[in-house]
């Protein structure tokens, strides 16, 4: 098998995700089908996975990826990432099969699809990631998927409050995680997991080998859920049942612990990291069987046996030998193969009867007998009885416990024995006794298939488990001291049947004589104190907000603006001043009349009331500007001072109704201003001064441009090859950060109802109709020639946009469609985003321009096809999107005398 | 020459504090236009005041002695788009703001 097996294993769930989001009409209206289809591939790759895991090789793919912080996009696998991987796609084929019939058509539907195929996919990417960075955004990725997959079921305050729970605790142990690799690159000189686990002794020398060791276990506790972060699982049931079945159950809350086993050989030595494992999986367990005890709620039960099978696994990892390494191997494989099903179950209960309430549940058996099978199924693996694969997992983890220490026993004994009642509370109460149900919905095959299917795969599973050389491959990546028993079904007489009678009898007394708990669920301690670390969180956010920003804006202002000038004061003082000469000469005489001219214009602007003149001097300072650009060699800046300045003056012109309110009233700024203003204005005097006789700060960089622009760029306007080619990163940002200033412009105006636009200035219509051509035949030749000469992209959208303001004063709101606006936008990025993708397929950084060979065509002349052109379409388009976005929303302001009313 | 431009754009810095400090909502937007046109102005000082040579280069002839430097003026003209983007969204807010004004019972 190659090493590209390990792509193909993580790209399947990932591409079926991407296929699932492009055909979600069609998943929304036959959900079941779609799950039936999508689980199809997703069985073959677990089945390659498991062969995988069967055949026990190591495959390894690396790709540099960052390399200035030695970041590699790195996988590897070894058997332990197998099992994972084989669990997650497995688990999630029946998942996604099941998920379609269990939610039914309609809109959550077609976003569970892609979400919990993302999941998968990150998860595989857990399991395979031989970089600790990379490990951390799969991680980062589960986390997400988690809180989004939660949120489904959105529509109550309680589930979204949930959900951010489940986020923000995951998401600490996260920023532990990412610490921790952080501290690992400082400490190691690397983060590839196979060079750390190779040698222990680079971590663990180290100084910071103890920061290490408590950030993973936060990530670990987090992520599994382990005491004291427990308090999230059980929350996190509010989602729908076959993502708690999934994510909160099988697969993703074993992350954590699959994280502590796979840095196991580093710190199996540390008995800090001993001892933590050990004491936080048996108090996870004693809390599971205590919070089970009183649950009605068939997923709150579940829930609370899950986090028992998860603090197992914790204490298994802490433990740390080698028979507790292949416990370990057999409760892991074991759980997700009985656990899945019983969710799984619960649902289909659900789904028959409409509740979740085990008081209400009784005498299903008889009207549902193949749910009772599989549930029956999954209970003899739950409850650890042969020959199901549950057997096997209880009775090596009571071994190596009593191993590790027999008063350990006395812990979990009462804890299985609980355990076990809460199994048979959900797996049996419901299908006998008297029947409390109404009337039955049929189940369909896709919520029966699917858990019967991994009810017999946990009965199948010991084939593969016992005698052979698969729990002690798996178990090796553990890297314990001591020889890994071989497993198999009877193992004489000794402690551990012992034990598993004992409990055996006890929790069935129990179950008989223990009734359900008379009140719902209450929250627990720990849950309470997250609550109030929150609220205090964001009580100490408003109060710090009160203080600083209960002020006018002014004051705010006046605060920022004097610190930034005392810095700049400073540093002036501190570097010394030396001003340039000035030698008078007379054809700077236009230069001197219109900086006279900009300077009035712009104090007018500052200090008349009357809202006409500030607009009127505001536009003349800004054509004096563009003047100054124009005589100092810059005619792209020139013509783009003009428009953007035409552009705002009509926005200003169009929301002027609502800021001029308050100019009568405060003729005057506050005192203490000229005084300010003018020691502030000096100072920027003589800053540029003072960078005016200091070397050009484009050297080197402006040499480089100049030499490489028609060489390398093809284009003879360094400006705009620069902003097109040599940055076009920048502008792509650039018009990313207009989109979304569009966008906030289109929320903030948006009105509840649509007036129509008065129909007003006629005269300016027939204008628009004979202009409108001109303009744009005039972009498009400015875009074409961009490149060369000034124009370009930015000032042919201006130029259009200018069309679109002549529309509207002439009345034509309604010619600028609602949709039109965000749907450039979007086009104008996509093309862009295109445009830089092409070097890429071409073996190219990204980014990097290229050019079609050139050819002359008639009327037009030489003709220069590229990237970097389609880039600057892109540009084009994504501006007019913005334009016509503040158009629309700006001339559909109400005017203030209507609508004060 | 960089002495006319200099005094220019400390009057239009002086110019835009003062807008600033009157704390209207329409000065509010008049003292951030000029602010940002006055610092546009200081970047593109500060790379060299050059008349009458565009960096726009022929490609028969060989790479000019004097040039105006490109790159000031591409960073200048990045900010003066950025600039239009976010007064159109401090105008949008300031309506928005108004608006919720004039509905609050007073």
């Amino acid at each position: 098998m190659t090493d590209e097996m390990l792509i193909a294993v993580l790209a399947v769930p990932l591409i079926l995700a991407l296929v699932a989001a492009l055909a979600s009409p069609w998943t929304r209206r036959v959900p079941a089908v779609a799950g039936a289809v999508m689980a199809l591939p997703m069985a073959a790759a677990a089945f390659l996975a498991g062969r995988e895991w069967l055949g026990g090789g190591t495959l390894a793919v690396v790709h540099a990826w960052v390399p200035a912080l030695g970041v590699e996009f790195a996988l590897r696998s070894d058997s332990l990432s197998w099992m994972l991987a084989t669990m997650v796609l497995g688990i999630g084929s029946a998942v996604v099969a099941y998920g379609g019939s269990y939610l039914g058509p309609g809109q959550k539907t077609s976003a569970f699809f892609p979400l919990v195929l993302l999941f998968a996919g990150a998860m595989c990417g857990i399991a395979l990631s031989d970089d600790l960075v990379l490990l951390f955004l799969f991680w980062e990725l589960t986390s997400i998927a988690s809180f989004l997959l939660i949120g489904l079921n959105h529509e109550s305050a309680g589930n979204r409050k949930k959900a951010t729970q489940a986020l923000l605790v995951t998401g600490l142990g996260g920023l532990g995680l990412l610490t921790a690799a952080m501290l690992c690159g400082l400490a190691a000189g690397t983060t590839r997991i196979s060079d750390l686990i190779a040698h222990p002794h680079l971590i663990l020398d180290s100084p910071h080998a103890g920061w290490i060791a408590g950030l993973l276990l936060l990530a670990v506790f987090t992520k599994s859920a382990q005491f004291p972060f427990h308090f999230w699982l059980p929350n996190a049931m509010a989602g729908p049942t076959p993502v708690s079945a999934y994510l909160h159950s099988a697969t993703m809350v074993k992350a954590g612990i699959f994280l502590a086993a796979r840095f196991s050989p580093v710190f199996h030595t540390m008995p800090g990291w001993r001892i933590a494992l050990v004491t936080a999986g048996l108090a996870t367990l004693t809390i599971a069987a205590l919070r089970g005890l009183r649950g009605r709620d068939l997923k709150t039960v579940l829930a609370a046996s899950t986090l028992a099978v998860l603090g197992m696994l914790t204490t298994l990892v802490g433990a740390a030998t080698a028979t507790a390494a292949s416990a370990f191997v057999l409760l892991f494989v074991a759980h997700a193969l009985y656990k899945a099903p019983l969710f799984m179950t619960a649902g289909a209960i659900e789904h028959a009867t409409g509740t979740k309430d085990l008081s209400k549940l009784g005498g299903l058996g008889a009207a549902q007998p193949l749910l009772f099978a599989i549930a029956g199924v999954s209970l003899l693996s739950f409850a650890g009885l042969p020959p199901a694969a549950g057997f096997l997992g209880k009775e090596y983890y009571l071994k190596a416990l009593a191993e590790l220490h027999p008063a350990t026993l006395a812990v979990i004994l009462p804890a299985l024995a609980v355990i076990l009642v809460l199994g048979l509370r959900v797996a049996w109460l419901p299908f006998r006794g008297p029947v409390l149900h109404g009337e039955i919905h049929r189940c369909s095959p896709g919520l029966l298939l699917p858990p019967a299917l991994l009810a017999i795969g946990g009965l199948l599973a010991p084939a593969f488990l016992v005698q052979g050389a698969l729990v002690e491959a798996t178990a090796a990546a553990l890297g314990l001291p001591g020889k890994v028993p071989i497993v198999s079904f009877w193992t004489g007489w000794n402690v551990a049947i012992f034990s598993s009678i004992l409990v055996l009898v006890v929790g069935l007394v129990l179950f008989v004589k223990a009734k359900l708990h008379p009140e719902a669920d209450r929250i627990s301690p720990s849950d309470r104190i997250y609550h109030h670390t929150l609220e205090g969180v964001m009580g100490f956010a408003r109060a710090l907000t009160r203080f600083v920003q209960d002020r006018p804006p002014s004051a705010h202002i006046t605060l920022v603006l004097a610190t930034l000038f005392l810095i700049l004061a400073i540093r002036l003082l501190d570097t010394g001043l030396t001003l340039p000469g000035f030698t008078p000469r007379a054809d700077l005489l236009p230069v001197l009349v219109i900086g006279g001219l900009v300077a009035a214009a712009a104090f007018v602007a500052a200090l008349s009331s009357r809202p006409a003149v500030v607009i009127v001097t505001l536009g003349m300072v800004g054509l004096g500007i563009s003047i100054f650009f124009v005589w100092f060699s810059a005619p792209d800046l020139a013509l783009t001072q003009i428009l953007v300045e035409t552009l705002v003056v009509i926005l200003l012109v169009f929301a002027l109704p609502w800021l001029s309110d308050g100019l009568k009233d405060s003729p005057k700024p506050p005192p203490g201003t000229a005084l300010f203003a003018t020691a502030a204005g000096g100072l920027a005097m003589l800053l540029v001064l003072k960078a005016s006789v200091l070397p050009s700060i484009g050297d080197p960089v402006s040499r480089y441009h100049l030499e490489h622009s028609l060489p390398a760029a093809m284009g003879g306007n360094v400006v705009n090859v620069i902003l097109v080619d040599f940055r076009a990163l920048d502008t792509f940002g650039e018009i990313t950060v207009l989109g979304i200033a569009a966008l906030g412009v289109m929320e903030l105006l948006r009105r509840r109802k649509s007036n129509t636009p008065a129909a007003t200035a006629s005269l300016i219509d027939p204008l628009r109709r004979l202009l409108a051509p001109i303009l744009i035949t005039l972009a498009v030749i400015l875009l074409w020639r961009g490149h060369n000469e000034p124009g370009g992209g930015f000032i042919g959208a201006l130029i259009l946009s200018l069309t679109g303001g002549l529309a509207i004063l002439g009345g034509k709101r309604a010619t600028l469609d609602k949709q039109l606006g965000p749907r450039l936008v979007v086009l104008g990025l996509a093309l862009a985003a295109i445009s830089s993708l092409v070097a890429p397929l071409a073996g190219r950084p990204w980014f990097t321009g290229l050019w079609l060979p050139s050819f002359e065509a008639p009327l037009i002349g030489k003709v220069l096809l590229g990237t970097p052109l389609l880039f600057d379409i892109g540009v084009l388009v994504a501006v007019m999107g913005f334009a016509s976005i503040c158009l629309r929303s700006f001339s559909g302001i109400p005017d203030p005398r209507n609508s004060a009313a | 020459m960089e002495w006319i431009i200099a005094l220019v754009i400390g009057a239009i810095f002086a110019a835009g504090i003062a807008a600033l400090r009157r704390g209207t909502r329409l000065h509010l937007v008049v003292g951030l236009i000029l602010l940002s046109q006055a610092v546009n102005l200081s970047v593109f000082t500060a790379g060299g005041l050059v008349e009458g040579k565009p960096a726009i280069l022929d490609p028969g002839s060989p790479l000019p002695e004097t040039v105006a430097d490109p790159l000031p003026q591409a960073l200048v003209l990045t900010a003066i788009v950025i600039g239009l983007g976010v007064t159109a969204y401090l105008l949008a807010l300031l309506v928005r703001e108004a608006r919720a004004k004039s509905k609050r019972p007073s």
